[in-house]
Formats: C-alpha cells, structure tokens, sequence
C-alpha cells in the first residue's frame, strides 16, 4: 500500500517550503484559530482599527487553480492550508500535532481505529456546521475521487472506512496501523471543505478557515477577507494579500520600497545584507521540509554501481554550496529527513566531503572518464547548486552536461516521468518524503527491498518505536548513497518590524497567516 | 564620418573576435568550475573584474561571453544567409504570381520576431543555445529573401545579363557568375546588421534563462546572476551590459559603414 | 482605392491563417503528455485517459486546429490545461498593462526621437547633429532589459523616487499608475528612440533637398518653421512605415521589460505558461502577438493610401 505513495513534491522553489515554515509555528502563542482546540467559545471579536487593515504576503509561485489537491503543486495550499481549509489536527510550528477541528481524539489499541470528536462550534463560512458527516465525505473524497491528485489519494489509501458515529463523532478505520497517516490529516491531503462546493474547489473558497477568496487577480495576487461566520477567534486582517513575483530580486526590491509586509521566503539570500536595519526589518531563520536533492537516477548504467554513487556524494562539498549558493544559509543533511522530523539524527557524516576517497573509488569502478546528463530544475537555486556540484564533479574527473529543465513541466516530463536523466537537482518541500524510496517507479528509480521492508515496519510501529526504526530506514538509504542530499533549504523570511506571530519554521504545505499581527 | 564609423566598427568588433578567440586556449583562471576564490570579490588583482556569487572570475567569464555572443552570432547569421540568399535569388526568377505568394510568405514569417520565435521553441525544444541559434536565424531569413530578391532581380534587368542569357549562359551560371557578386555587398550589409539584433535577442534570452546553458557564461544570464547580488556587488551589473553594448554597436556601425561605402549617395541620408 | 485597401485585407486574412497553421504546428511538437503531466506522479492509465478526454487532447489534429481556430473567430480562444479557466479570461487583464506599457513608450520615443531627430537633420555638419547622431548610436547598441535593470536599481532602489517593479492598475490608483509604468515604458523607449531618431534624420534630410521646402525657405520662413510646416506631412511616409517596424519591435520588447519589472502583462502570461508548457494558452498569447505585428503592418499600408493620394490608384 505504502509502496504507491509518491510523495512528489517538486515544489517549485523554496517559495513553497519557505512559505509553508512560517506558518505554524507560532501557534501555540497567539493562534486565534488553534486555540479554539480547548472548545467552543466562538468569536471574541478582536477590535479592528477603522482602517482597512491589509496584510500583503509576497510569495513566488502562484497556483494555477485554487483546488488544493488538484495536482502536485503546493502553491494553492501555501495559501489556503488553515487560512481558508481547516484540518481536523494541525501541525504545529516544532512538528508537533495540535487540535483544530477536531477538540481531541483517540485511537484503538490496535492502532487502527481513530475516533475523532469535532467542536460543535465549527461551521464553513457558508453558515453550514462541519459535521462529522461532512468530514467523511472529504475523506472519501479524496481517496475515491478520480480528480484528486495521485499523492493525496496515496496518502488516504491505508483507510479502509470512514463513519459518521454521531454530528460530531467520526470514526475513521486504516487497514493496518499508520504512524504517519495522522500527519497526512493535519497537511493538505487532510482538507475539509463544505462537500456542498466540491465541484466548485478550482474557484471558491468552501471551507470553514478564519479567512476566505475575496479576488484573484491572474499574474499578480490573491485576496482573501475576513470570513464573517468564522467559528473562533476571527482573523486579525480585512484582507491578507499574496503577490506573486516571479523574480527575486523584484520580490526584494518590493520590500525595500514598502510595497509589501513579509517576504514569505527569500530566494536571493545574498540580499539579505539590505534588510539588515532591524529597526525597520525582522529576519526569521528557521526550518523548512524541504530537502534540496541531487536526485541520481540508481536505474542508468553508470550509476547502478554504489561505489560511483559514494563517489559522487563525496565529491560534494555541502558546506562550500551552501556558502556559495544559499549565502551561507540553510543546514547540511545526510539523508531525506529535515531536522524537524521526528526521527532526525545527523547522518551528513555518512559519504562525506573527501575528493581523494571519491577518486580512488572511481578508479576502483573503472568509471574514470565518465560524462553525465544533469538535467536540473530551472530554478534559481537548483541552477545556482548545479554549476557548484558540476564544478565539485569535474573536480574528481567527472564531467557533466547541464540542461536546465523549465520547471514544473519540462523537469516533470523528461525527469520525473520518463527518468530521462543521470543527475538532477530539485527541492522536496513535502513534509516525511522518505516515502518516495519505497516506489521503484519513482524518478529515483531506487530498487531496494531491505529499505521498504524497513520502512513499512517503522509506519507500522507503536508509536515509541516509530522514531528509532524510522532512523534505521534513513540511515540505509544513506549508506547506499540513493541520492545526495545536499542540504535543507533555510526558511528565510524578512517582515517589516511590526509583523509579529510568524513562525521561523514552516513545517506543513500552508503559509499560516493565522497567528500574524501587526503592530 | 562613414570611414570613421568604418574603421570604430571594425575595431570593436576585431575586440569580440579577440576576446572570443584568445578565451578559447586562454583565460586568467577556468570560467566555468574554479571556484576556488572568495566569493562576491570586488575588482582586485588577481581578478580584475572581481567574482561571481560562486566564486569564479568574472573576467574570465567576460571573455568567455564573447564565445557565446559571436557563435550564436555567426551560426544565426549563417542560417538566415544560406536559407534566404538562395531562396531570395530564386524567387526573383519566378513568375510574377509565384513570387508574390513567396513574399506574402515572408511577411507572414517576419510578424514571428526573433524572441517571440525563440521563446516559442525553447518552450517546445526546451532552453538552450542551438534552439536560440535556429530561432534567430530563422526569423532572420525573410529581410535576406528580400534583399536578395530586390538586388536579383535589378542584376537580371541588366544589359550584361541579357547578354549573357542570349549567349546561353543556364539560370544557374547566371545566379552564380552574375548575380550572387552583385548582391554580395548587400548581403553583406544586411548580415552585419543581423549580427547585431542576434547579439540582442540572445543576450535577451539568455537573461530569461532560455538561452545558452550553464555553467558556460553568457552575457545575458551573467546579467540575470548580477541581478541577484546587485546589493554588495552592483558592478557586477555593469560589466556585461558594456559588452553587449560595445558588440551590438561594432557590427551596427560597421554595417553603416559598409553601406556608405558601397553606396555614397546615402552617405548623406543614413 | 477601396479595391486596394480590399485586396490588402484579404491578403491579411490569408496571412492570419498561415500563421495560425505555423504556430498550431510548433505547439504540436511540444513533449510531455498534458494529461499526465498535469495529474502528477502515480496517476493510472485510466485517469490519465480521463483527463486526456476531458482536455480534448485525445482528438485528432485537424479537427483541433479547426476548434482552435473556429473558437477564435467567435473570440474563444479555448480553455488552458493548467488552470481549467478560459484563455481568453487569462488574456484579457494582461492587454491593459503591455497595451499601455507599447502605447506609451512608441509614444514617450516618437517624443523624444522627433526633436533631437530634426535637430540632427538641420545640424548635421555641425556638433549638436553629430552628437545626436553618436547619442543614438549608442542608445540603439543598449539592451532594453539592460536599461531596465539599471533605471529600477537607481530610481527605485537608491534613490527612491519611483517603484522599482510592480504594477498598480488605473482603476485602483491613477498616480500609482502611472509612477509605476514610469520606469519601464522610460527603458523601453530611451532604446527605441534612438532607433528612431536615426529615421527621423533621414527623413528630414530628405525634405531638406525638396523643392517645397527651398521654396519655404526664400519666401521667408525660418529654417524650423519651413520643416514644422511642410517637412512633418511630407515625412510622415516614411516615418509611419518605421513607427510600423517600431511597434512591433516594441511588443516584443516588452515581454523581457515586464519580466524586469515584474509586470502581470501578456509576455509575463506566455513564459509563466511557456513553463507549465500550457498549449492553449502559448498558442493563443502568440497568435495574438502575431495577429497584432501583421494588423499593423496592414493599417501601415493603408495609411500609406490615405497619406499620400498618389498611391491611391498605383498598384504597389
């Protein structure tokens, strides 16, 4: 089952992850909309300045459709996860689950039987109240529906049954116990939305989040207002504005001349030295999901031989690219986990940077004199990271031609669908992707048994056991040198310095502008 | 003035060329994978036109444009010449009907400008060098059919030539032994003018990130890369803008220069 | 003359279909499945046919190059695969910003071009002339995107005086409007000034050498004044067919202008689709382009007719 998960996410830049960080996690200190969690008590109205009150968030990539689970992009979700759809859990800014729609929950002793008991107070914006009926049918949705994205329906194909028990209690049956299908609940794949609109998503808005679609306005931003109806706290803005800048330093330029509040991630760290004046600018640092991947293709002849795969990882110096490309931003990493995984342990030290055991490893191959086809993302990152690990590659005699794949739908043809490729580069902004390693069809074309049987055993898991045997998992695909991951991409946000409730860490899909306030 | 614009134009362009060539057995340090030296440097000996965000030298990487510039250049030129030239000779030996649809023809192909073709085909053949080379050069062959055809057909009205068909000299003696030295000149002029708009249009997407691929600099994408460091480094914006100006301006001047010299009575008008 | 300007209109609408034809051909060999490239990994056979039948993808060529073509004659320029909206709604907010972005700087450099143009022509054996001659032959050598990064790192950047990028609709903000195309249609038309100045010159000169303008001259009127009164008309030929030429080079200037200053006009809708490789909306976006160089080059042909009544009866 788990097998099929493909987890694709090849969100286009950091933009998605960066975005993604900053939302959760300041909950926990001044979410209107999580705090619900303890109950009921709906709307005690904020008091609004008479003014307008406008929260402009400039983030990259913009959707190509407001439905979240369209497709593999995580653009629509940045800017609707838990701002306008709710999830039953929510996950919080240091990984952990909170409650949102759902007030609590319990599960079987066999692990898997989930009750949930939803807050009565919910409601969509329609007035409507969420249900646990409502709730089943998005769940049903998602795993049945033919129009849903493959990853999304992936990550709903261990539930076997959903129940409305009463209004407000759903009973929700796996087929074998899941340690990371609760996850999946509190990130896009966990949506709930009026079932009344679900063939309006691509449009509307339809959930039951503290703000709603006010305009869109193609090639430049996305409105959204205040939800009137809203069951909580109600949001802090009258209208939270996401602009779109397709360039960087446009992005930038933007913030210096005050034309927006928060720069939701910043591609072109080494601008970062003009938003220096603290007086004026806040700068977060923090985590992302996103792993920035050197994605080796284990199916092509060159590469099916470890001790090349080793070569290569040690060829790399992480450091120097990160210096180089990220302006020394961003933490080095050794396998497909972040630091805000549950089951992170630092295994960077596992084919580390050593250009001399690279070569001799080569020569120990016979795979001097080999020429690869490195076909990178044509983003501003995978580019600038590209020309750095060619330069570490040419270094031990590896010589490489770059093609620089349009991003999504060239990258997605050649690499990602046809595995036409021996070396690539794009980011992983999805949130526990060490999944993708388990599907021999995914682009890594990675075929090993050991390291699924492996996996499925840490899903499996009780819970205590989850951690220790999921770094078991990481650590194989490590030592087998499956990819090399280069680094995780650092969530840079710069805000004005009357922004405040951003989390530094952006630990799901959405860009949470629940928790933001402004002085 | 023409002879001044002339000899200005040769000169500039012989500096690409030289760049160009010497970049090809000679730079200060590898353009493309020595990284090796502090990143976002300012001008200062040994690199004298500074580093790029990766650490490589940007004089180096300044002559190695050059290569970039002058083979898209020549390639470009090279296709629009040899697809136009012949096509434009032929037409003007055609019927009056047939030669009009071949020029319809043409004006249908030159509202596809060179960027516009460009970035449709990167956008079907993907980004690169060899696709931003045919799509210049193809947008460039109706201005030589043209040309070609206008200068053809005056050569063809000639007295030498009708002598030379009564004689019974083939079509194919004709275009080769009469009319293609009589165009030659302004084939010339256009090809040089040409070069120029190519330089441009490459430089142009390159910056978009459609046109010659990395690590091999480009004058347009090393300006795209300026753009993102312009706050510690703003010459890094300078530099390869001066040369895409300093190119663009030799060929246009010597394509000036050329025309006045073939042609002295527009020395006034141009 | 109604038969002339006729004949041109049909050898206009012969030429939009060989346009359409040529564009609808290079799309065709765009790679990649949109189906499956839209659904993402995992996606079975099954669904990927689904979805193919849905776009339309699954018909056969001709018969989508004929819906193609027949929907744009009623103004439908069919639906985009990414977005599931239609092309012709995606297109629409985009005309107002390039429309204005083209129309005022061909305006801001026919203003600047037609002075220091005459200027060069009446002067041109002395300094001013060859100055302004120099001037603009170094203007023509500068890339646009070139002028555009530099006038938004110091207008907008260190001296603040103006936005550096970004657009602010006329209907929001009228002022907010018009400081923010400032900058890019000043790039792009500095540059195409300079191109233009060059025809300006030579046009004047040519009037110089005229009768008319010898005759002006003796009966009495200053060197400016004879050229304002007679030469503007009489030049008008030759500078309508280079405003023409300008036009379109200016269109195609500003997809890399909005890219520069991050303007949500038609080229920044071509390469945002160009990435997603969306036919139907590449398609459309260049036909569109195409539709407006040949449309132009039709009105300048006929404008020919109008300004000058010789031609009226002349075959071309």
């Amino acid at each position: 089952m788990v097998t099929r998960t493909p987890h694709a996410r090849f969100f286009p830049r950091r933009l998605a992850v960066a975005l993604t960080a900053l939302t959760l996690a300041a909950i926990s200190a001044c979410s209107p909309a999580s705090s619900s969690s303890t109950g009921s008590s709906a709307g005690t109205p904020t008091v609004h300045a008479p003014a307008a009150k406008t929260l402009t968030v400039a983030a990259t990539a913009e959707p190509s459709t407001l439905d979240m689970t369209a497709g593999p992009a995580v653009a629509p979700a940045q800017v609707q996860l838990y701002n306008v759809y709710e999830t039953l859990v929510k996950i919080d800014g240091d990984g952990a689950l909170q409650p949102l729609l759902a007030q609590r929950w319990s599960v079987s002793t066999d692990r898997t039987v989930y009750t949930f008991y939803l807050n009565p107070a919910s409601k969509f914006a329609s007035g409507e109240p969420v249900t646990a009926d409502a709730v089943a049918k998005n769940i049903e949705r998602i795993r049945t529906s033919k129009t849903v994205g493959a990853k999304y329906s992936a990550a709903m194909a261990v539930v076997t049954g959903e129940k409305a028990v009463d209004s407000s209690t759903l009973e929700v049956t796996l087929s074998r116990p899941s340690n990371t299908w609760l996850y999946s609940m509190a990130d896009t794949a966990g949506m709930i939305a009026d079932p009344a609109s679900f063939d309006k998503l691509g449009t509307e808005s339809a959930g039951s989040g503290p703000y709603m679609l006010d305009k869109w306005t193609r090639g430049d931003s996305i409105a959204l207002k205040r939800n009137p109806n809203y069951w909580a706290n109600p949001g802090r803005f009258d209208s939270v504005v996401f602009k779109y800048f397709p360039d960087p330093n446009a992005m930038n330029a933007a913030m210096m001349a005050g034309t927006i509040d928060i720069i939701s991630n910043e591609q072109a760290p080494d601008a970062l030295s003009q938003f220096a004046d603290t007086a004026k600018y806040t700068l977060l640092e923090g985590a992302t999901n996103m792993e920035v991947t050197l994605g080796l293709n284990n199916s092509s002849p060159a590469l099916k031989d470890l001790k090349v795969r080793q070569a290569i990882a040690m060829a790399i110096d992480k450091k120097k690219l990160i210096t180089n490309t990220e302006a020394g931003h961003g933490t080095v990493i050794g396998s497909m986990v972040v630091p805000t995984d549950p089951y992170y342990e630092d295994l960077s030290g596992i084919n580390a940077y050593d250009p001399a055991k690279a070569k001799q490893l080569l020569t120990e191959a016979g795979a001097t004199n080999l020429t690869l086809r490195f076909k990178p993302a044509a983003l501003p990152y995978a580019t600038a990271a590209a020309q750095q690990v060619a330069a570490d590659l040419k270094a031990v005699g590896i010589n490489t031609t770059i093609q620089e794949q349009q991003f999504p739908a060239a990258w997605v043809d050649a690499v990602y669908i046809k595995a036409d490729y021996d070396l690539t580069i794009v980011g992983h902004a999805e949130a526990r992707d060490l999944v993708t390693y388990t599907n021999p069809e995914y682009y890594w074309r990675y075929n090993n048994p050991a390291f699924t049987a492996q996996y499925q055993a840490a899903d499996s898991a009780a819970a205590d056991a989850y951690a220790p045997e999921m770094k078991k998992a990481a650590k194989i695909l490590a030592d087998d040198a499956a990819s090399v991951w280069l680094y995780m991409m650092p969530n840079l946000v710069v805000t004005k310095a009357t922004v405040t409730g951003l989390s530094k860490n952006a630990t799901t899909d959405s860009f949470d502008v629940t928790t933001i306030a402004t002085r | 003035m023409s002879r001044l614009q002339l000899r200005l134009g040769l000169v500039l362009v012989a500096l690409v060329a030289v760049m160009a060539l010497v970049s090809v057995f000679w730079t200060p340090f590898d353009a493309l994978y020595n990284t090796s030296f502090p990143r976002l440097r300012p001008p200062e000996w040994p690199n004298v036109l500074g580093t790029d965000r990766l650490g490589r030298d940007v004089f180096s990487r300044l002559l190695v444009g050059a290569q970039s510039c002058l083979v898209v250049g020549v390639i470009s030129v090279g296709i629009a010449t040899l697809l136009g030239v012949p096509a434009g000779i032929v037409t003007a030996q055609l019927p009056k009907a047939a030669s009009e649809v071949v020029m319809r023809a043409t004006d249908v192909a030159q509202a596809f400008p060179a960027l516009l073709l460009a970035i449709l085909l990167a956008g079907v053949f993907g980004g690169g060098t060899v696709t931003a080379m045919v799509a210049i050069g193809l947008a460039a062959v109706p201005q030589f059919i043209r040309i070609a055809r206008a200068g053809a057909l005056s050569v063809l009205a000639s007295d030498y030539v009708l002598a030379a068909r009564s004689c019974g000299s083939s079509r194919l003696t004709i275009a080769r032994t009469h009319v293609l030295p009589n165009i030659a000149p302004l084939v010339g002029v256009q090809a040089s003018v040409t070069f120029a708009m190519a330089i441009l249009a490459e430089a142009a997407l390159s910056y978009l990130g459609l046109g010659t691929q990395p690590p091999t600099p480009s004058w347009g994408s090393m300006l795209k890369d300026a753009q993102s460091v312009w706050y510690g480094s703003p010459l890094q914006a300078v530099w390869p803008g001066i040369a895409i100006a300093l190119a663009v301006l030799g060929f246009n001047l010597l394509g000036d220069g050329l025309r006045d010299l073939l042609d002295p009575k527009l020395r006034e008008v141009t | 003359m109604i038969a002339t300007v006729a004949r041109r209109l049909g050898v206009f609408a012969l030429s939009l279909v060989g346009a359409s034809l040529a564009i609808f051909i290079i799309c065709q060999a765009l790679p990649g499945d949109p189906a499956r490239i839209l659904l993402g990994d995992g996606a079975s056979a099954e669904q990927i046919a689904a979805k193919a039948h849905e776009l339309g993808t699954d018909r056969p060529a001709i018969v989508r190059y004929l819906t193609w073509v027949a929907g744009m004659l009623r103004g439908d320029f069919g639906t985009s695969y990414a977005s599931g909206v239609a092309v012709s709604g995606l297109i629409g907010p985009t005309l107002p910003v390039t429309g204005a972005l083209a129309g005022f700087s061909l305006l801001v450099s026919v203003v600047i071009a037609l002075p220091f143009g005459m200027l060069a022509a009446l002067r041109r054996r002395r300094w001013e002339g060859v100055a302004v001659s120099a001037v603009a032959q170094v203007g023509m050598a500068i890339p646009a995107f070139w002028a555009g990064i530099l006038l938004s790192i110091l207008f907008g950047v260190v001296w603040r005086v103006l936005p550096p990028n970004g657009y602010i609709p006329l209907t929001t903000d009228p002022i907010g409007w018009a400081r923010s195309l400032a900058l890019p249609v000043l790039a792009l038309a500095l540059v195409q000034a300079a191109v233009l100045v060059r025809y300006v010159r030579s046009a004047f000169i040519d009037v110089l050498s005229e009768d008319y303008y010898r005759t002006a001259r003796a009966v009495g009127w200053s060197r400016w004044g004879a050229l304002l009164r007679h030469g503007v008309r009489n030049a008008s030929l030759s500078l309508v067919t280079v405003l023409g030429l300008q036009l379109a080079s200016i269109l195609v200037g500003a997809i890399v202008i909005e890219q520069v200053f991050v303007l949500p006009g038609l080229g920044s809708l071509l390469l945002t689709y160009v990435r997603q490789k969306d036919v139907m909306v590449i398609q459309g976006v260049v036909m569109l382009l195409v539709l407006a160089v040949l449309l132009i080059n039709a009105l300048v042909e006929v404008s020919y007719v109008l300004i000058d009544p010789r031609l009226r009866t002349a075959e071309r």
